[in-house]
């Protein structure tokens, strides 16, 4: 087991190597640059700028020059911002992790039971609902949501706002906002998850034994049901904890989603690196524990 | 979902019961007069010589005060800010300022002239890299300084060569402006063939190459185009000159025009008159920074140091930082050390970066704003109505202009330009399109003080189908293949559309939109890489000359390929003009030709569109939005 762990982390940062060399090379071949701006620079101010930030240098030795300053723990500079980019992540993470959470807290409280439920009463009124229910949820969009939530929910309730950031309360509407979606997929995944492993022979067995039902599905069902629910929720939650554009724009919270999209619509090179180092590392841990949590669930898994 | 609500309702309430007062927070803060305010997006960073917007602007100009300060209702008048007095001599080539003598730094140090000299050096440095430098040229030797025109300095003024200057000035010091630059960007020099080499050293000039250059040059000779008359003894003198000198401050060398008299006297000669000066100082490239602070944190012309941060940061206005928090708010207090303390309202201002306009309407619906920053055309009418007191619509400092490449094969024809310029419908655009009370532009230049807006220019579809049979597409306007390039943002789709049927009901011809993300859109631009971008411009300033002088040849911003002798001599003799009368009489000249030649037509002058709580006092429409915040008061 240790070695397997072992063997995926570094497999691990050899993606990561290659993200950030692949990210470095796009960045460069789409037009414009960190320095592009409404007006105009002179040629000289230009190269000035392009000395400060090393930018007047060729693409191996920027990319040499990057290497060098991560080894020594240094993210760069946001370009556009004028902010160290370690500063900028340090600043806006742990709002994203927050939200990141309660929306993962959310999308497993609603999304796992009403998975588990539709597929125990199968093609009933339950299921059909708790399926449309899904749909729906899949289909609206959170600028559709949020807005909604902003509207008719904080309008209504003394102690919500429609946008800021300050107090806890200011956490629920975009947490909701951000689980809704991640809960419809997560009872879509665990309503056939269950169904495939409901029909399986070995839960007819279990009830031709006389278990009961209650025990046919905490010890037996929901252990192997509960499979593709959890390779989906690790991705999802590291995508959740990143931030979100969309929610965080309509309620104002300072967190991380916005960099991503802004860094890459001005150039940010160092910020774009960042982000990306942030995400890869979040995405080969969270699938690395994904995975330990699958073998340890499922037998057939371990070699 | 609904359980869940529930659930969070429930949950929440429990644990929030002495929270309540967050719904009535607007009224909390108006009591503690502390303005919120809605400021777009985080700013660029807070150091006045390095950032170029609004956004930044509208806090720097909370924290720090100019020499002189906006009156809050009357644009003409200036009131006195870090200066107690002002005074130009007869052609307004030379001012000088008396600071403030109780005129204090937040961390109580006094301000001095000596803080301007540094400022003004600081920003001037070539090695800097201020983007907005050129808003300091006025001064004396400020351009060549900044330039780096270092063949003044060390050749013409220098004892050696003074003498021999007159054969010397051929030499390629400045380099060759009409040698594209971007050819040698993330290029080693080392790396270059010697063809390459020769081509990299003609663009820049002596001035601007690298010590390790200027070494090849005096290694190969032929590296470097020298006239013929100059022998090679003085070739490796001026060589040795340059190498010796190279990255030294030339500013002692440069004589800027700009001296501390002493501890409170700042005296400022320009290089021709500038009877808006009183105007410039307001713009914060032209305020000081503390130079204990700056220096405390690197040297002059080091970018991004540490004494921006928070905790850092010292300022001569009302207000001082208190926090900033990345992307989420910037809040500032009372600055105790500031000389009129006693008549600042407020206690405080918090800025919060919200960049969806909706939701900065809905935080102001909401009760959790006094200002917003803007006002979605949409919410326009919504608002006027459920809150008639605070919809606000107040003419601004800008122009929205359709820009074209006249190097284009069919755009360089005037009749064509103008064709289609004649055929855009401005107010039908504003009226079912763009719906902020926009004003047909019938001009360049928007109305300011004694700057009447010219009136040459109307949509006629007559004249435009006039000046359309006069061009080669007259007999088969299909033919015609032009793109309107426009970014892809919203809004600009539906614009474009509305131009795009203009033009084929007017002109039959049709053009073809291409939507482009931002900085794409520029790139393009700014490589002439279009057929027809809409565009706008904000003036820096209260003078023509901001919405002018960007078309001369070579101006960064100009970006349409077109220039006109006689446009710029028109400039340049305003330019010396000490009469304001007839100076104004020259730039509408200027603008007259320039409109007859139409590098670019208007469309509309802008309108600020925005909201503002009734509680916010002595706020008052300003064509720039710069209120004075010291002035400004909250009151239920």
């Amino acid at each position: 087991m240790l070695k397997t762990i072992i063997e995926r982390l570094l497999q691990g940062i050899v993606v990561i190597f290659f993200l950030l060399t692949l990210t470095f090379i796009l960045i460069r071949m789409i037009p414009g640059n960190p320095l592009t701006d409404e007006k105009a620079m002179s040629p000289q101010v230009l190269k000035e700028n392009m000395k400060i930030y090393k930018l007047d240098k060729s693409y191996p030795v920027q990319y040499v020059y990057y290497w060098k300053s991560l080894f020594q723990g240094e993210m760069g500079i946001s370009i556009k911002k004028k902010q160290p980019v370690l500063k900028i992540i340090k600043q806006s993470f742990p709002v994203s992790v927050i939200i990141g959470i309660c929306g993962m807290l959310i999308a497993i409280g609603i999304g796992i039971p009403a998975g588990i439920i539709a597929a125990l009463k199968h093609n009933s009124l339950i299921d059909n609902s708790a399926m449309l229910f899904a749909l729906v949820g899949i289909s609206i969009p959170s600028f559709v949501i949020g807005p909604l939530l902003a509207k008719s929910v904080a309008t209504n309730v003394p102690f919500l706002k429609v946008a800021g950031w300050g107090d806890p309360f200011d956490w629920i509407l975009p947490s909701v906002t951000l689980g809704l979606g991640t809960a419809a997929y997560l009872a879509r995944i665990t309503r056939a998850g269950m169904l495939d492993i409901l029909s399986q022979d070995f839960i007819r067995t279990a009830q031709a034994k006389g278990v009961s039902q209650k025990n046919i599905i905490i010890k037996h069902a929901l252990k192997g049901g509960l499979v593709p629910a959890i390779t989906f929720v690790g991705p999802a939650f590291a995508m959740l904890i990143t931030g979100s554009f969309v929610v965080e724009t309509i309620f104002q919270v300072p967190g991380m989603g916005q960099h991503f999209v802004n860094s890459v619509n001005d150039r940010d090179y160092f910020l774009i690196q960042g982000m990306v180092l942030l995400f890869g590392v979040l995405i080969v841990t969270v699938n690395l524990a994904a995975d330990v949590l699958l073998t340890y669930l499922n037998p057939r898994l371990r070699t | 979902m609904k359980r869940a609500l529930q659930l969070f309702s429930s949950l929440a309430i429990t644990f929030g019961l002495c929270h309540c007062e967050s719904k009535s927070s607007l009224d909390t803060y108006t009591k503690e007069k502390i303005l919120l305010m809605g400021n777009s997006t985080e700013p660029a960073g807070l150091d006045p010589q390095i950032v170029t917007g609004v956004i930044e602007s509208n806090i720097l100009r909370a924290m720090f005060e100019g020499l002189c300060l906006e009156d809050p209702v009357d644009a003409t008048i200036h009131r006195k800010g870090a200066a107690v007095s002002w005074k130009a001599n007869e052609d307004f080539t030379e001012w000088v300022f008396k600071l403030q003598p109780d005129g204090k730094w937040s961390d109580g140090k006094p301000v001095t002239a000596e803080d301007y000299v540094f400022a003004y050096h600081r920003i001037l440095s070539p090695g800097f890299g201020a983007k907005y430098a050129s808003m300091l040229y006025y001064i004396v030797g400020a351009e060549d300084f900044n330039k780096k025109n270092n063949d003044i300095y060390l050749i013409q003024n220098s004892t050696e060569f003074k003498d021999r200057w007159e054969s010397l000035k051929e030499v390629n010091f400045r380099g060759d402006q009409e040698i594209d630059k971007k050819a040698f960007e993330a290029k080693e020099f080392v790396d270059l063939d010697k063809d390459e080499k020769i081509n990299y050293i003609k663009a820049f000039g002596l001035n601007q190459i690298e010590k390790s250059v200027l070494s090849a040059i005096k290694e190969d000779a032929n590296l470097f185009e020298w006239p013929e008359n100059i022998d090679s003894s003085t070739q490796s003198a001026i060589l040795d000159t340059y190498i010796a000198n190279h990255g030294n401050d030339m500013w002692d060398q440069a004589n800027v025009g700009v001296t501390a008299v002493d501890d409170l006297t700042l005296k400022i000669n320009l290089r021709s008159p500038v009877p808006f000066l009183p105007d410039l100082t307001k713009h914060y490239t032209w305020f000081a920074v503390p130079k204990h602070v700056v220096l405390e944190h690197g040297t002059i012309a080091q970018t991004n140091t540490k004494w921006t941060e928070p905790e850092n940061l010292v300022s001569n206005g009302p207000f001082k930082m208190k926090t900033w928090k990345f992307n989420y708010k910037i809040e500032l207090e009372r600055n105790p050390h500031y000389w009129d303390i006693d008549n600042v309202k407020l206690n405080g201002i918090i800025f919060f970066p919200i960049s969806n306009k909706y939701t900065e309407a809905r935080m102001f619906y909401n009760d959790q704003l006094h200002v917003t920053y803007r006002l979605a055309p949409e919410l326009i009418e919504y608002s006027k109505e459920k809150y008639p007191d605070s919809t606000r619509q107040e003419t601004y400092l800008g122009v929205n202009f359709l820009r074209y490449n006249n190097t284009h094969e069919a755009l360089k024809d005037p009749n064509l330009r103008k064709a289609i310029a004649y055929a855009t419908d401005s107010e039908s655009l504003i009226n079912y399109v763009l719906k902020g009370g926009e004003q047909v532009a019938t001009g360049f230049v928007p109305p300011m003080g004694k700057y009447k807006a010219r009136t040459d220019f109307s949509y006629d579809p007559e004249k435009a189908k006039e000046y359309f049979a006069k061009t080669k597409y007259a007999d088969n306007p299909k033919d015609l293949q032009i793109t309107l390039l426009t970014v892809d943002r919203d809004g600009a789709k539906t614009d474009a559309e509305a131009f795009q049927a203009m033009w084929l009901k007017h002109l039959g011809i049709n053009v073809k939109i291409e939507q482009r993300e931002w900085a794409s859109y520029q790139d393009r631009m700014s490589k002439l890489d279009y057929g027809i971008v809409t565009g706008g411009w904000i003036g820096d300033y209260p003078d023509p000359t901001t919405f002018l002088d960007m078309w001369k040849k070579g101006d960064g911003n100009n970006r349409t390929g077109w220039s006109s002798a006689e446009f710029e001599t028109k400039l340049n003799e305003a330019a010396v003009t000490e009469e304001p009368q007839e100076r104004i009489k020259l730039l509408q000249e200027a603008e007259a030709i320039f409109l007859e030649d139409m590098p670019v037509s208007p469309v509309y002058w802008v309108t600020s569109n925005y909201l503002l709580h009734k509680s916010v006092k002595n706020w008052h429409p300003m064509i720039m939005k710069n209120q004075p915040y010291k002035f400004i008061d909250l009151e239920n």
